[in-house]
């Protein structure tokens, strides 16, 4: 959510104050671009190579989303998923993904992922997507509606 | 001397001394009583006839002589004086000397004859043997004590009785010649049966002599009898014995020998002779070469020899000897030399003929041989081991293999083995053995050792079999697998090759791929345009983020030219090479690797390639994958055939390209063949009649084949299925081999 308000020409930008959300992705370019995308919609965003690194981070019990690849060397999106899972985390995950077969996506869907997306996403749909996943998971803070 | 001549002077003179006494008493008795010479004459012819029974002669005619000069002086008158005045006087002294000597004589000569009489009567009784005298009408005369004792007759029981008295059974016919020999003969020499007193019986020796009187009239017969029945049974117990060896020899169906020192033939047995040949007689008396073969006489003297030179012990040798009708046959001898008891020494030979067993056993050696021809020639090596591993046995091929000679392989143990020759470790070598004792054989791969270090691989089929006699023998078929292994590698190498290419020039792996490592970077293009555009339409410029965001944007961008170019590259590294190509072998190796396939989807694959198709120069291996590529499709078109239909050729012929020699190759199948207008389209990019097909071989598989010179082009089969050629130019002619052209 980003503060409602005229068009500013130069003006910084404002706090960032939406949810916190990860983006697991092996590939860098892709993950910090993701990243700097979602946080041009408002949101806080942290990135990480690997699911070992993301759970190492600590960071799992504070984001409100999790926007992940599938196909990722060592530990992959499925595996990531279920890990959560089994910690009792309720975190909404966004599958994004270069190339997956039907199989991985049923499978991700059964598992409760919020949203499969295929690359290159579309901003459109990434943030609508997002939009869903939190205010389905209530820890959004204001309210485009309310605005 | 005799024993009674010995003591004859003492007696002599012992006695002339009592007939001096016994006279000059008389003469004093005769002399007081007046007797006149006469009376005195008679006195002392008394004396004298008494002293003559104990003395001898001459003492007593000294006393005679004495006793007329007695007479004469003291008793004939004149007395006292050696005159005799009387005549008749001079007669009696006479007759008185006349009748002493005379009856002296008598006398003596009577008592000697009874003494000599006597002392043979002793003698005769010493001896052992019974000696008993009768007269002609069989009466017993004399029975000695050698008679008594085995007769059990005393002399006085016999005497005077008749000789069958005592045989106690009528006289035989054989007494009865006896008795009519000795009558004729006079003398007999006889073995008689006669009983004794306690009912035995005995076998005697008689020995007879008639004892004839002056006039030649036979007055009595001395028999001398021996009892010889333990003799006879000796005898007899000898000649049977005698009898059984005899036939021992004589029969026994082996050839008994004897031969003197010189090698001479003393005696052969019937048996022997027979088997030679001859008889007994004409081989007595030649030398025992003479029944050897040429070749084998001096062998056979010398073993002779050797019997002689070490008397006692047995040798034995085999030799072949001749028949008298020219024949051969194989003996094996043992023989002895040794001393007979005449002190006399002889070699005795057994002889058997082996000709039989020799003929097996140069049978079995022929066998033997020519199995061993067989093994050493084989072109696998073989190993034989005893039950404890060892070497025991191997052939040609194992040597050369290995680079070892015999001798050094024959005899190794098994560890040697192992450690030496193979690569086998400790887990295989138990993994084996528990093998072998499960099921006996055993098939494993592995590698050996030759001697100068260098490894070859092997595949080794071992087996293990117990003998006749119980032992365990274990024998290993060693195929050296080197072609194999080079041929599997081979092929492995196309498979591998032909894999890859067909990856790489099959766009739908290569697309697949690249189009996913080029979205990595177009996502993040795209994100950060996004995100620019979010922040700009926010009316955010926050300076630096959106710097790096374009920076970003510019980055992934390259990174995806990359992809692209790497790709461009990879396309461009499948240029075709420029070799000596013959389609006959393309083809081969095609069929090799589809062999699976069509196995598995039932289809036979039939080529029919000209003898005489010229060399191409090109790819082997984009070739390989245009056919390859056809045939797949050939198959795929079959799909809906019945099972026994599914039918495949390859043809090749000559041909020719604007006047020039060319290869034709033609896939021909029965599948569901081509409609007219799909001719040339099924070559587009991206045609195709398969559901899940990218459309690209056929594509792919033209610009090879333009890229060789040649073309690719497709026609229906006239009856059912479709036929797809190639053609390319042969060596030469292809814009392929103009010069070396650039590597890219």
């Amino acid at each position: 959510m980003s503060q409602a308000g005229p068009k500013n020409e130069g003006r910084e930008m404002a706090e960032p104050h939406g949810a916190l959300v990860a983006v697991v992705d092996d590939d860098t370019s892709v993950r910090l671009s993701t990243c700097r995308l979602i946080r041009s919609f408002g949101h806080r965003c942290e990135s990480f190579g690997s699911g070992e690194e993301f759970f190492a981070s600590g960071f799992a019990e504070q984001i409100a989303c999790l926007v992940l690849d599938v196909r990722m060397p060592d530990m992959d999106g499925l595996e990531v998923q279920r890990r959560l899972f089994e910690r009792g985390a309720r975190i909404p995950i966004l599958f994004v993904t270069g190339r997956a077969s039907e199989q991985e996506e049923a499978r991700a869907r059964a598992a409760g992922a919020a949203a499969f997306l295929r690359k290159p996403v579309s901003q459109v749909s990434l943030r609508e997507a997002l939009d869903h996943a939190l205010s389905a998971s209530g820890r959004v803070q204001g309210d485009r509606d309310g605005e | 001397m005799s024993v009674l001549q010995a003591r004859a002077l003492p007696r002599a003179i012992g006695s002339f001394w009592l007939g001096l006494c016994a006279l000059a008493l008389v003469t004093l008795l005769c002399f007081q009583l007046g007797f006149d010479a006469t009376a005195t004459a008679f006195v002392y012819l008394v004396v004298i006839v008494a002293l003559s029974l104990v003395g001898s002669f001459i003492p007593l005619a000294a006393l005679s002589v004495l006793g007329v000069a007695s007479l004469s002086y003291f008793f004939a008158p004149p007395r006292f004086s050696f005159m005799v005045g009387n005549r008749q006087d001079v007669v009696v002294l006479g007759a008185f000397l006349i009748a002493a000597l005379v009856t002296t004589r008598l006398v003596n000569r009577s008592t000697r004859a009874a003494r000599l009489s006597e002392e043979r009567a002793r003698l005769l009784d010493l001896t052992h043997d019974a000696v008993i005298i009768r007269d002609m009408q069989s009466r017993i005369v004399y029975w000695n004590r050698g008679a008594e004792r085995l007769y059990g007759w005393s002399a006085t029981e016999t005497l005077g009785r008749f000789m069958h008295e005592f045989r106690m059974g009528p006289e035989s016919a054989a007494d009865r010649e006896a008795k009519a020999q000795l009558l004729q003969t006079g003398s007999l020499q006889r073995e008689l049966w006669h009983t004794t007193r306690d009912g035995k019986r005995l076998m005697v020796e008689v020995s007879g002599a008639l004892e004839r009187d002056e006039s030649g009239r036979p007055v009595a017969v001395l028999l001398t009898l021996n009892d010889i029945t333990e003799r006879k049974r000796a005898e007899d117990a000898l000649r049977k014995s005698e009898e059984r060896w005899r036939a021992v020899f004589e029969h026994n169906p082996t050839m008994y020998f004897m031969l003197d020192p010189a090698g001479t033939v003393i005696s052969v047995n019937p048996f022997g002779a027979e088997q030679l040949g001859y008889t007994v007689e004409e081989l007595v008396g030649r030398s025992v070469l003479d029944v050897f073969i040429e070749s084998h006489r001096e062998a056979a003297r010398r073993h002779v020899a050797d019997c002689l030179a070490h008397p006692g012990q047995a040798l034995s040798w085999e030799l072949r000897k001749l028949r008298r009708d020219g024949t051969m046959l194989w003996v094996r001898e043992t023989a002895r030399a040794m001393r007979t008891a005449d002190d006399e020494v002889v070699v005795l030979v057994v002889c058997e003929d082996i000709t039989q067993r020799k003929r097996a056993e140069d049978e079995l050696r022929a066998s033997e041989t020519r199995f061993r021809t067989l093994v050493d020639h084989a072109s696998d090596a073989f190993f034989m081991h005893d039950e404890r591993g060892t070497l025991i046995d191997v052939n040609r091929q194992a040597c050369e293999g290995l680079g070892y000679t015999r001798d050094e392989l024959v005899g190794m143990s098994r560890a040697d083995f192992i450690s030496r020759l193979t690569t086998t470790d400790d887990e295989d070598a138990k993994g084996i053995r528990e093998r072998y004792a499960t099921s006996d054989i055993a098939t494993l791969e592995s590698r050996h050792r030759r001697k100068d270090g260098t490894l070859f691989p092997v595949e080794a089929r071992m087996r293990q079999f117990r003998s006749e006699d119980g032992h365990q023998f274990g024998i290993a078929l060693v195929r050296d697998i080197t072609d194999r292994k080079q041929a599997e590698q081979s092929l492995r190498e196309a498979q591998a090759a032909l894999a890859h290419v067909t990856r790489v020039t099959t766009l739908g792996e290569v697309t697949a791929s690249f189009a996913h490592e080029l979205n990595q970077p177009l996502a993040a293009i795209a994100n950060n345009a996004n995100a620019c555009h979010a922040l700009l339409a926010e009316g955010i410029w926050e300076a630096d983020e959106l710097r790096e965001a374009l920076a970003d944007i510019v980055s992934d961008a390259e990174r995806a030219s990359a992809i692209i170019e790497r790709v461009r590259a990879l396309a461009k590294r499948s240029a075709p090479e420029r070799t000596e190509l013959r389609l006959g072998e393309v083809v081969r190796d095609v069929l090799a690797l589809a062999a699976a396939e069509s196995a598995a989807r039932q289809v036979t694959i039939r080529t029919d390639l000209a003898a005489d198709l010229p060399v191409v120069m090109g790819d082997r291996v984009q070739l390989q994958q245009v056919l390859l590529n056809l045939v797949v499709n050939a198959m795929d078109a079959m799909a809906g055939v019945d099972e026994s239909e599914r039918r495949l050729e390859i043809r090749g012929q000559l041909d020719m390209q604007d006047g020039r020699p060319a290869v034709t190759i033609r896939v021909e199948d029965c599948g569901i063949g081509l409609k007219a207008e799909e001719a040339d389209r099924l070559f587009e990019p991206f045609y195709t009649t398969k559901p899940h097909g990218m459309g690209l071989g056929l594509a792919i598989s033209r610009s090879i084949l333009e890229a060789h010179g040649g073309r690719l082009w497709a026609e229906s089969n006239p009856g059912r299925g479709a036929v797809f050629s190639f053609l390319l130019p042969a060596r030469g002619r292809s814009p392929l081999d103009v010069g070396p052209g650039p590597d890219r």
